[in-house]
């Protein structure tokens, strides 16, 4: 179905689009297309609670194609997508619409951006416009964060490697009935999102300080992250969510993530690579009893009972090996109710630009756990081939 | 606010901090083969540090997927920064940026860059057998390592001195190195870089020098990442200026992310 939002964010991205190619061509411009397609067969456990249980398998096809190009003083970038669990469902969709200006001292972007503030490769709370702490994460994306909106934003040097930043959103749309029609509609400007960071980078240790304030939550947003190399990579960052109208239970709004990457030569061809990141709520809940759970600890902004345990964890372990092979498991993890996604994943990259690969994941976790094994696609397995350009 | 201030006074790198580290022990040419060790690598590093450089060139990749070549254009001011863009082939898009000890990364449809660093630093730049770590840390051979001298050998039928150089601390990437110098140019036609262990990690090759003011600079270069097997990185310039003008603004976030 084609919706007028949809229309309206197309002919959006055509026209800014459109406005930036004269002033593209009146300079030494460079473009550039890439793209990239995961196709695989996959197979999948039943869902337990069905009357005859029995597997599944499905064809998954997702791609992108994108051109960016530009000069020394606008730059643009169109990006789009499309999935399929089959012919008869294809969806198409809009990641990258903007254009970039770039003036002495400052520059800025408009558009369909990434939002991708504070580190983190998982658990971020220092991304404040994004969630980037929601478990709605497939393990076998090439980018497990990728959220894009509709932004405004000034970015200004302070130097060689630090920086201020500010940005404004527009809201989500959503679906309403209007006169009889069922279409996705702007929201109120009540419902925009704006915020600003500051990062510094003195002697190789990175600071980012942000605020955000967001009309849809209706939250204030403060975050303070660092990254700095000790041995390994680290980093960490804390935040506030500090409702609107200052209700006293602020403290269930904080929140913490903190990560940590490594890198070994394990000579003769092995490379070993490893990431651990950990989610920390820590007025959320921590039993698995919702008798125990009261709408008090609910985050702020939320409707009721919060629902979020207090910790949550995401472990990554990746071995290189030669002749273009390399394995990895990767599993995010939920202490409180002892259950896990796990994945583990064989890639092989026979020619250059096309990757094979078979994975396997599985739920670990009894039937309220937040992983259960007993849903649809408790195991799955997959069988797929990449190809990038 | 600048963390890596230029001082006018210091001594540059030319090309890329990479590609120079590279060059560094084969870009060189001294001015009297009868000097002690310590004074021709004196002499080496006088030749190999500048106050700024640009040069424009390609990377020809050979590995078990063929042949890819990347054209390239690097900056370097002073001892600490450089920066790199990768202008055509697979790589096009592509910028590293050196600021001291840091290395940035930016990928063209990335929407920060990557800050390299601890064992990323052994990564592979743009699949060649040069890595990050050659970009990094201090450029020159005196302060790096001790010299001896132990012997001549002919390199391709030209008179060499060999030339051994030991680490002066920990930390250095290359504990090792084996340099045969041209008697006939006094340029570095060959060097060989080891582990701790002695066990032989890299081979730099010299195909042609070009004169460049006084200097005599190497303009291809062959090097092969033992550890990688089956592939070698050539570098080629086709333009270089030295001591020319370079934007301070060049060496920056601001221009790495743009």
């Amino acid at each position: 179905m084609v919706t007028l939002g949809r229309v309206v964010f197309n002919l959006l991205a055509a026209v800014l689009v459109f406005l930036a190619v004269p002033t593209l061509m009146a300079q030494k411009t460079d473009i550039q297309l890439s793209g990239r397609i995961d196709s695989s067969i996959n197979m999948f456990s039943p869902d337990q609670s069905e009357a005859v249980p029995a597997w599944s398998a499905l064809g998954l096809a997702y791609g992108r194609v994108g051109l960016v190009g530009g000069s020394q003083l606008v730059k643009a970038e169109l990006r789009g997508n499309f999935s399929t669990y089959s012919l008869d469902s294809p969806s198409f969709g809009l990641d990258r619409a903007w254009i970039k200006f770039r003036f002495p001292g400052l520059r800025t972007t408009l558009g369909l951006g990434h939002l991708s503030w504070g580190p983190g490769y998982v658990f971020n709370v220092g991304d404040l416009l994004s969630d980037s702490t929601s478990l709605a994460v497939n393990l076998g994306a090439d980018e497990l964060r990728s959220q894009s909106a509709w932004l405004g934003d000034v970015w200004i040097a302070l130097g060689d490697e630090s920086f201020v930043e500010a940005m404004v959103l527009t809201p989500p749309t959503t679906l309403k009935t209007i006169k009889g029609t069922t279409n996705l509609f702007p929201n109120s400007i009540d419902q925009m999102a704006g915020g600003m960071r500051l990062s510094v980078a003195p002697t190789g240790w990175l600071f980012e300080l942000a605020y955000a304030a967001d009309g849809s939550s209706l939250l204030h947003k403060i975050s303070v992250s660092t990254q700095f190399h000790a041995g390994l990579d680290w980093y960490a960052g804390i935040r506030a969510d500090l409702p609107f109208n200052g209700s006293p239970s602020w403290e269930h709004g904080l929140s913490a993530s903190v990560g940590t990457f490594g890198l070994w030569d394990l000579g003769e061809g092995f490379g070993l690579s490893t990431r651990h990141e950990a989610l920390l709520r820590p007025w959320q809940n921590w039993s698995t009893d919702p008798s125990g759970w009261s709408t008090s600890d609910a985050p702020p902004g939320s409707a009721g009972a919060g629902r979020p345990y207090g910790l949550y964890s995401y472990h990554e372990l990746t071995l290189t090996m030669p002749e273009q092979f390399s394995t990895s498991l990767r599993a995010l993890y939920s202490p409180v109710d002892s259950s896990a996604l796990a994945m583990a994943r064989i890639d092989w990259t026979p020619l250059q630009a096309l990757g094979l690969y078979l994975q396997a994941s599985f739920k670990i976790g009894g039937a309220s756990a937040t992983y259960a094994w007993q849903d649809l696609g408790g195991f799955t397995l997959g069988l797929g081939a990449i190809c990038s350009w | 606010m600048n963390y890596f201030p230029y001082n006018k006074t210091s001594r540059a790198t030319l090309f890329f901090s990479s590609l120079i580290l590279l060059l560094s022990g084969v870009i060189l040419s001294a001015q009297n083969s009868a000097e002690d060790a310590d004074s021709l690598l004196a002499r080496l590093d006088a030749n190999q540090l500048y106050t700024s450089g640009h040069s424009v060139g390609t990377i020809t990749i050979t590995d078990r997927f063929g042949t890819k070549v990347s054209g390239f254009e690097s900056f370097s001011l002073g001892d600490d920064k450089s920066y790199i863009r990768f202008t055509s082939g697979e790589e096009k898009g592509q910028k590293i940026l050196r600021l001291g000890d840091t290395i940035y990364v930016a990928y063209p449809e990335a929407d920060k860059p990557v800050k390299i660093q601890g064992a990323a630093l052994r990564d592979s730049v743009a699949g060649s057998d040069f890595s990050y770590e050659d970009m990094n840390g201090e450029r020159s051979l005196t302060t790096r390592y001790k010299p001896t001298i132990t012997g001549s050998e002919d390199l391709d039928g030209q008179p060499c001195t060999v030339l051994e150089l030991n680490a002066k601390k920990p930390g250095i990437p290359y504990p090792y190195v084996k340099m045969w110098v041209s008697k006939a140019t006094n340029t570095a036609l060959k060097s060989e870089e080891y582990s701790q262990n002695k066990r032989l990690l890299k081979t730099q090759l010299v195909l042609a020098t070009k004169q460049v003011g006084k200097r005599t600079v190497a303009v291809k270069i062959q090097m092969t990442d033992h550890l990688k097997g089956k592939s070698a990185t050539s570098f080629e310039l086709s333009q270089i200026e030295i001591d020319a003008p370079v934007s301070k603004k060049l060496f920056s976030l601001e221009e790495l992310t743009w």
